[in-house]
């Protein structure tokens, strides 16, 4: 049963940006929070406390994050929709379960609120570090999803999309959002109950779940095609553990190798589906812009300012991060003299992957900032040097 | 674009995150402009020195504020507490016709040296006419929320009376009403004064 | 599990609950893992023996198993049981998620000294301080044994082991006094030389409402009863070696001391003892996934 108070009144609400988080993971159906206060991601729990129990959630706050994810995971493998919220410091602590989740294939969402570090750092002051740790959450090989909002609307629309693809691909996603996006005030646009409804996984047992074996592959087409998680509690859940390492036929394998291939590949393989990508004036553009989050808003701007000056420059935005869409970034700078990438971090991890990606044909210029974001000033005049 | 930069600082408790919400509300939900609020985060909302900031574009087609912080220069300023006056300068606010206002509060900040430089300063007690005429110092918000409505004009009267129904108990709307109405009246006088002193 | 298949293929087990377990059940084949002395086969037996007897719904009472020599269990236990394996440590906080997002269900934790006292030891803190309706066994072989032998914070003064290879100097965790002072509303202490009475305090804790915490002194031949003396090195007292299942388990029955007796005791005589019993039993207090219910029902109605 559906309570009335998981759906907030369609229309605009002002909202901060973690509680848009947290209405979006209530829209979405999630039924427990496990958290530790850290700051800047304790508005997070605090909206939650209040508002889980009323639609007969859970809202728990654990002795440490260690316990909060843990807590997260048992959740889940019970058949709650679970997620946690912590910051760079608790991301830390949890790297462990974050690599057994991937390797139980459970779902679950997290959401790293990222504040300046390393160590304790700066932590009222944002900056997109962790989005490195994201992607190597965790000792073992594993691939996760990472999805980066850039305003409070996108913290709302982009939980349930989280939600989605945890339910879809059984693996961590986490959203990246910041210290300076949590706290910020924006309208947020809520859908109707039933335009909500009709975007949701839910977690649904299969029919005829006992004594069968779920295959990971369609026969017919060779694709990926992933079972719903188990549930403990029902039939549907393996007898043995549940972390035996399978191939994609569902049934247990000696060799490693066929499980990690799959752990990686059944996400890769979607590459269509999961890659969230936005562009803006890229189409005769000359000079490239490949960015995300909070960066991206300030190059709007930048942009705008440049193009009436005649120069030709566009935006090439991430919404998914991880994995990194190589393919379409490729298409994105094929003609271009130059990529900018605006970071909110020192060593330019995306700017990495764009270099790779590039194979260094194309000259990538960074714009670091750290624990402050860029102001559109200081992408403009880059972009008036490259363009010389 | 046609940004505005509003800066609210004071100590924490004095109502500066409530008004600078109050500022987006009106201008966000009732006005439908684009506008974003950020605040002084932890240890100073609770007694220290706080600020929030709220970035509104007038401009109907923006549809999000590309850069949500507010720089020096700013539109509007408004100061509350003697420690965030201290280290306020005349070229903190913009010099434009329609905006560069300041509003302070001569009942807490008995020292404002840089006030006297400033043309656009508009000193309303608030404090004292909070608990004087309506008996506690709650009611401060709604004088300085009437205030910079008929200041700023972003905003419609309307949209700042639809906040005000929104934001504050239903019991003590009436005298929050009366409230926006006293700061409203100041700012009118004051307006009509600083014309008088450019002819 | 010694192969795969039954040893013996004509023989039937002597023991009617061999069969129910996983590997009797599946493969027919009865045999462990375990080193012989161990003592976790004791306690997978009454697991099982439990289990089947009480007929307890294996959907309801999912087995959360830690990290340790005793992971290697889920072979042995019974074959209806829902388990799953955690990471070392964790296993409390995943029973409390697991508890809280389906309240009828009453979680079976099996952990190790490590687990409860060393990694583990604010989850199970903060287990027993909610008062979360579940069963907490601890195991307490004093030793680590499935990394080789090394100390454990459960490890007994005099003791050596790898990493202690003078003799262990630290004091000992004792997890019944931080379970009694946590809150745990069922405190108990058995050993495997005591198996009827596990069975007993087992049966005790299914039935009651909170959180259950039985520490069950085992003992590792291997890697703590082949290093030590009956004495633990202390000089003046004659010790033999305890290098086979027989004479630990009788060491640690000798080493044990009823709580009763205990009460008359001075700390010198229980120093490096094993104090088995009852030690606290409340069936009436609050229980935290109901009282969580309670405040469900507060938010549903609206009320502040």
């Amino acid at each position: 049963m559906i309570s009335e108070k998981r759906f907030l009144q369609a229309g605009k609400h002002l909202m901060m940006g973690n509680e848009a988080m947290s209405e979006g993971a209530i829209a979405a159906g999630c039924t427990f929070f496990g958290g530790y206060p850290i700051t800047p991601s304790t508005e997070v729990i605090e909206h939650l406390a209040k508002r889980l129990p009323e639609v007969g959630g859970v809202c728990m706050q654990m002795e440490d994050e260690l316990a909060s994810i843990n807590a997260v995971m048992g959740a889940s493998l019970v058949g709650a929709k679970a997620m946690t919220a912590t910051s760079g410091p608790g991301l830390a602590l949890m790297a462990e379960t974050i690599s057994m989740g991937a390797n139980l294939e459970i779902p679950f969402v997290f959401c790293d609120v990222q504040r300046n570090g390393p160590g304790t750092g700066y932590v009222t002051e944002p900056h997109h570090n962790d989005i490195g740790f994201a992607r190597f959450s965790g000792n073992g090989e594993f691939q996760i999803i990472a999805l980066a909002p850039m305003n409070c609307q996108e913290l709302y629309d982009l939980t349930i999309t989280a939600f989605n693809f945890a339910e879809k691909y059984r693996c961590p996603v986490f959203l990246m959002s910041d210290a300076y996006l949590g706290h910020l005030h924006e309208v947020v646009d809520i859908p109707t109950r039933e335009e909500i409804l009709k975007k949701i996984i839910k977690r649904e047992l299969p029919a005829n779940t006992k004594g069968r074996v779920f295959s990971y592959k369609d026969p017919s087409t060779g694709e990926y095609v992933i079972p719903s998680p188990p549930i403990m509690g029902t039939e549907y859940c393996p007898g043995l553990f549940l972390h035996q390492p399978h191939g994609p036929d569902g049934l247990p394998t000696p060799k490693p190798i066929v499980f990690q291939e799959m752990l990686i590949e059944k996400i890769t393989s979607k590459m269509d589906e999961i890659s969230l990508t936005e562009t803006y004036k890229l189409d005769d553009a000359d000079i490239v812009i490949v960015s995300y989050g909070l960066p991206v808003r300030s190059s709007y701007r930048a942009v705008d300012i440049a193009r009436e000056e005649g120069i030709k420059v566009g935006i090439f935005r991430l919404i998914t991060v991880w994995p990194f869409p190589d393919e379409k970034v490729k298409v994105a700078v094929k003609d271009a003299k130059a990529v900018i990438v605006p970071e909110l971090n020192y060593t330019g991890v995306i700017a990495e992957q764009v270099e790779r990606v590039t194979k260094l044909e194309t000259p990538v210029i960074k714009i670091p900032k750290v624990a402050e974001f860029h102001h559109p000033d200081d992408i403009l005049k880059v972009i008036r040097e490259v363009a010389k | 674009m046609a940004r505005y930069e509003i800066r609210i600082a004071g100590f924490g408790g004095q109502g500066v995150i409530t008004l600078s919400k109050m500022i987006t509300m009106a201008s966000s939900l009732y006005e439908g402009l684009a506008a974003t609020q950020t605040e002084a985060y932890s240890a100073a909302a609770r007694g220290g020195k706080c600020w929030a900031e709220v970035v509104v574009d007038k401009d109907q087609d923006v549809k999000i504020i590309d850069y949500p912080k507010a720089l020096q220069p700013y539109d509007f300023l408004i100061i509350l507490s003697e420690e965030s006056a201290s280290d306020v300068k005349p070229n903190f606010l913009k010099k434009s016709d329609t905006t560069g206002y300041l509003i302070w509060d001569p009942s807490t900040i008995k020292k404002f040296k840089s006030a006297k430089r400033i043309k656009k300063g508009l000193s309303i007690p608030v404090q004292k006419l909070a608990v004087e005429r309506f008996g506690n110092i709650v009611f401060g918000n709604s004088i300085l929320f009437g205030a910079f409505t008929m200041l700023a004009g972003i905003f419609s009267e309307e949209s700042a009376l639809e906040t005000i129904r929104n934001f504050v108990p239903p019991n003590t709307l009436d005298t929050n009403l009366e409230a926006f109405e006293l700061g409203k009246q100041e700012a009118i006088e004051f307006l009509k004064k600083l014309e008088e002193g450019q002819e | 599990m010694s192969g795969v298949g039954p040893m013996y293929p004509n023989e039937k087990p002597e023991h009617p609950y061999l069969s129910k377990s996983y590997v009797g059940d599946l493969l027919g084949n009865y045999s462990s893992r375990f080193c012989a002395g161990c003592g976790y086969g004791i306690i997978a037996q009454i697991y099982t023996r439990v289990f089947e007897d009480e007929q307890l719904d294996p959907f309801l009472h999912p087995l959360v198993i830690g990290i340790g020599c005793y992971a290697q269990i889920m072979l042995l236990v019974h074959s209806k049981a829902q388990k799953i394996l955690t990471l070392h440590g964790r296993a409390p906080a995943i029973a409390t998620g697991m508890k809280m997002a389906n309240p009828k269900m009453k979680p079976i934790i099996f952990s190790g000294d490590g687990d409860s006292m060393g990694i583990g030891g604010n989850h199970f803190i903060h287990l027993c301080r909610r008062n979360l309706d579940c069963v907490e066994l601890v195991f307490n072989n004093s030793i680590y044994g499935m990394t080789g032998g090394q100390g454990a914070p459960t490890t007994l003064f005099g003791a050596k082991s790898s990493t202690t290879p003078y003799k262990m100097f630290e004091n000992k965790a004792d997890a019944v006094k931080i379970a009694l002072a946590a809150g745990a509303t069922y405190v108990a202490r058995t050993t495997v030389a005591h198996p009827r009475t596990f069975m007993k305090y087992f049966k005790k804790a299914l039935k009651h409402k909170g959180t259950s915490v039985i520490e069950i002194v085992t003992p590792c031949v291997t890697y703590f009863g082949r290093k030590n003396l009956d004495n633990l090195g202390f000089e003046g007292e004659e010790g033999s070696k305890m290098d086979t299942g027989g004479k630990m388990i009788e060491w640690i029955r000798r080493n044990s001391v009823r709580n009763n007796q205990a009460k008359f005791m001075t700390e010198e005589e229980l120093f490096n003892k094993y104090v088995i019993g009852e030690f606290r039993y409340e069936p009436n207090k609050p229980e935290y996934a109901d009282e969580y219910a309670k405040i469900q029902k507060i938010a549903m109605e609206g009320k502040k």
